[in-house]
């Protein structure tokens, strides 16, 4: 048993305690000029009716109040995000365990298909947005090409309002490289006893996978999914880039309508609102993502 | 350190607590000296002799790129230096300007000149750029009176001009037609159409669907170029003019979308998108994205046999389709006000941000873009007009390159109806109201009339929000 006793502060405890703010200042004055100041501006100017070019005006909750009680553009581009997120981080997080499983076999080449399948992380958004428009191109696409070919009307995959929020989802699992990577190493973490202790006690290949590699790499799967949650939430670039928010409104995301707002309006104060709320949703998100993890988090340390 | 008698010592008696000590002081005193210190001067010794005239160098910023856009702005910069004037002028290349330039008015350090692309009418309003009507006074080179019609008041908010037309302005109404699809249509191009009924039978005959209903050609795009486009200080709002109506109220700062016309117009616009099927259009559109510069656009490549557009369209289809064959004509107009043929001049102001040093030589440059020199570089280039009324002259040689361009230059003298750009202080927010109105109209989620109230409510709204005090 540790017994806790208190030591008492002195001069030299308050001299080292300076020395080390000393050595670490250049961190606290970036973090507070560029971190902190930032935070607490947007906080003020969310009460405010701000455009940068003129003083802010301070109104309350208006700003608030207006987001959650008129603005209709604010419940489409809310159900257009959660739809991204509720649909986009699950398939994401599939397909990479999968084909993180995939190249955790045997197999000729494998450090190739590695390579192949991270690839896409390394290339610039506007590269792929660029490569996937024609892709999706209902004109000269390489799938609508053939469509046509066979004599078959064109799939409009991002022009249509049912399959726009779809088609950015399926480029969203197509750069799942990071989290492929991640997964890589988490399955290589299995412990082999395991899985020969579950072989010896009758398990399937299917069983073996589900009830053991699974969750060992549950704690991987956690820190995908919270990381895939928060960027998908902040989603803006593809989406930018190939639909701006169409057609008619069925891709307007939460950055997207934030930046116009901020940019587009001027409108810094509903601008910063809105990034408050977004905030507060992913925090709440988060919150909910860690609290179920005592369920299905598996860390082997824990006894 | 070295001691007197030259050797090297390498022991030193400084702790770390006398380093520190030092160090601090050391930083503070930098510090200080930084906030004392004067701007940097020109590295001169006091023997040498001064200059005769001081070079100031003024930073330029253009959001206008691609190949075209580039030359001309590269020219220009250059043909500028090359004066061998006190001012010299940086060019930079600024995409998406309208973050960076509020960033940079809002961070205190604005360029000297802007041009291009950004929300004008917020920037005039706000007053984040500075009036130039001192300037323009005080100018041997620039009148008020030396733009065409309109130009200039489209550059100006409550009496002050906040900017000067430079590098792109003309006439944004033409009826473009593909000569080859009208004819293969069996339509006549001598009698183009003149009323929305006329056109419609048009679009009809020039759209074209293969066996399996996707469409080929497309007759009309209602949303394509200067037709989908606006309102803004360089372009109107097309459906709204082409049923005579202004949308914006100058004197009282209100809107007029509530208007029947505008209604009308809706109509209209979601009946040229039916014939097609708004699926189709949609994909259409997003394939082949729209205008005239690239030779992948819609019209450009022939699969769109009409389009609205402006003046520059003539040079930039000379470069993007050089093996096709185009015509123009008046747009048409609603069915009541047939007869009538209506123009619009618009262009992009030169502007002086606020908090600006240099602002003379920041307006030398301006001057200089508006003559014959920058002018030449910059229709050589893109086939782009300045707006002063001597270079509306269409029989100038220079314009009988790009075919068309004559027809758009005599249109400003000979239209019924010459409208002004509106200057709306929340512009940015009407646009995006205006592409959501067009939108839910034809995607079925709004019927015209209930479309035009919402928008007429958001923009109102929108203005008490931001400009309470002009709404009394």
């Amino acid at each position: 048993m540790y017994t806790f006793t208190a030591q008492r502060w002195n001069r030299s405890r308050t001299r080292s305690l300076l020395k080390g703010l000393a050595f670490i200042s250049p961190w606290l004055v970036g973090f507070a000029a560029f971190v902190l100041y930032p935070i607490a501006a947007s906080a003020y100017y969310s009460l405010t009716r701000y455009d940068v070019l003129r003083a802010p005006r301070f109104i309350g909750l208006e700003n608030y109040i207006e987001l959650f009680t008129k603005d209709e553009i604010f419940r489409t581009v809310l159900s257009n995000t959660v739809y991204l997120v509720v649909l986009g981080v699950p398939a994401g997080l599939v397909v990479a365990f999968l084909l993180a499983s995939l190249l955790n076999r045997k197999m000729k080449a494998r450090p190739l298909f590695r390579t192949i399948f991270f690839l896409p992380v390394l290339v610039p958004a506007v590269a792929s947005a660029e490569v996937w428009r024609w892709v999706y191109n209902t004109n000269y696409g390489v799938i609508n090409a053939m469509v046509k070919s066979w004599g078959l009307p064109v799939i409009p995959f991002i022009s249509s309002m049912q399959l726009a929020k779809p088609s950015l989802i399926l480029i969203h699992m197509w750069t799942q490289g990071t989290a492929i990577i991640i997964f890589l190493a988490a399955l290589q973490d299995v412990p082999r006893s395991l899985k020969d202790a579950a072989r010896v006690d009758g398990a399937n290949a299917l069983q073996r996978f589900w009830h053991v590699t699974i969750p060992i790499c549950t704690p991987a799967i956690l820190f995908v999914t919270l990381t895939g949650m928060i960027g998908m939430f902040q989603y803006f670039t593809l989406g930018w880039l190939l639909t701006q928010g169409g057609p008619n409104e069925a891709t307007e995301f939460f950055s997207l309508y934030l930046y116009r707002n901020a940019f587009q309006y001027f409108k810094m104060g509903y601008a910063s609102a809105l990034a408050w709320i977004l905030f507060v949703i992913i925090l709440i998100f988060t919150l909910l993502i860690f609290r179920s993890s005592a369920r299905w988090v598996y860390y082997a340390g824990e006894s | 350190m070295k001691t007197m008698d030259g050797n090297v010592n390498t022991t030193t008696n400084l702790s770390r607590r006398r380093f520190l000590q030092w160090s601090a002081v050391g930083m503070g005193g930098a510090a200080l000296a930084a906030a004392c210190a004067t701007p940097a001067a020109p590295a001169a010794s006091e023997d040498a002799a001064a200059p005769a005239e001081e070079t100031v160098e003024i930073a330029w910023w253009h959001a206008w790129g691609g190949t075209t856009g580039m030359a001309a702005m590269v020219g220009v910069a250059e043909a500028f230096n090359a004066e061998g004037r006190s001012v010299q002028v940086e060019r930079l290349h600024v995409p998406e300007m309208n973050d960076k330039l509020l960033a940079a008015i809002a961070g205190g350090t604005p360029p000297d000149v802007g041009v291009c692309c950004v929300q004008y009418a917020q920037l005039y309003s706000r007053g984040a750029v500075m009036p130039l009507d001192d300037f323009i006074d005080r100018s041997e080179i620039i009148q008020h009176d030396a733009f065409v019609d309109g130009l200039i008041e489209s550059m100006q908010w409550q009496g002050s001009t906040y900017g000067v037309p430079g590098f792109e302005a003309g006439p944004r109404y033409g009826l473009m037609y593909n000569k080859a699809l009208v004819e293969e249509a069996g339509l006549d191009a001598s009698q183009l159409p003149r009323t929305w009924e006329e056109m419609f039978e048009w679009h009809v005959e020039l759209t074209r669907f293969d066996d399996a209903g996707n469409v080929e050609v497309v007759g009309f795009d209602p949303r394509d170029a200067t037709a989908g486009n606006g309102p803004a200080t360089n372009i109107p709002q097309f459906w709204a003019l082409t049923y005579g109506l202004d949308i914006w109220d100058a004197e009282t700062n209100t809107f007029n979308y509530d208007d029947e016309r505008f209604i009308s117009a809706l109509t209209t616009l979601k009946r040229f998108t039916d014939h097609v099927g708004v699926q189709q259009m949609e994909s259409f559109r997003s394939s082949f994205s729209g205008w005239t510069q690239s030779p992948s656009s819609s019209f450009p490549s022939g699969v769109q046999a009409m389009l609205v557009t402006g003046y520059y369209a003539p040079g930039e289809l000379s470069h993007s389709a050089p093996d096709k064959e185009f015509g123009v004509g008046w747009a048409p107009v609603a069915e009541a006000r047939k007869g009538a043929t209506f123009q619009s001049v618009g262009g992009h102001p030169m502007y002086i941000p606020n908090g600006v040093e240099n602002v003379d030589a920041a307006f030398e440059f301006i001057e200089f873009c508006t003559q014959d020199k920058a002018q030449n570089v910059i229709f050589e280039n893109t086939g782009w007009l300045g707006g002063l009324k001597e270079i509306y002259d269409p029989d100038l040689p220079k314009y009988q390159k790009y075919s068309g361009l004559d027809w758009f230059l005599r249109s400003v003298n000979d239209a019924t109806e010459l409208w002004a750009c509106p200057v709306i202080p929340i512009q940015g927010f009407v646009n995006q109201e205006r592409s959501r109105t067009y939108e839910a109209v034809i995607f079925g989620d709004k019927e015209p009339e209930q479309a035009a109230q919402d928008m007429q409510e958001a923009c109102t709204e929108e203005m008490r929000k931001q400009f309470p005090e002009l709404l009394g």
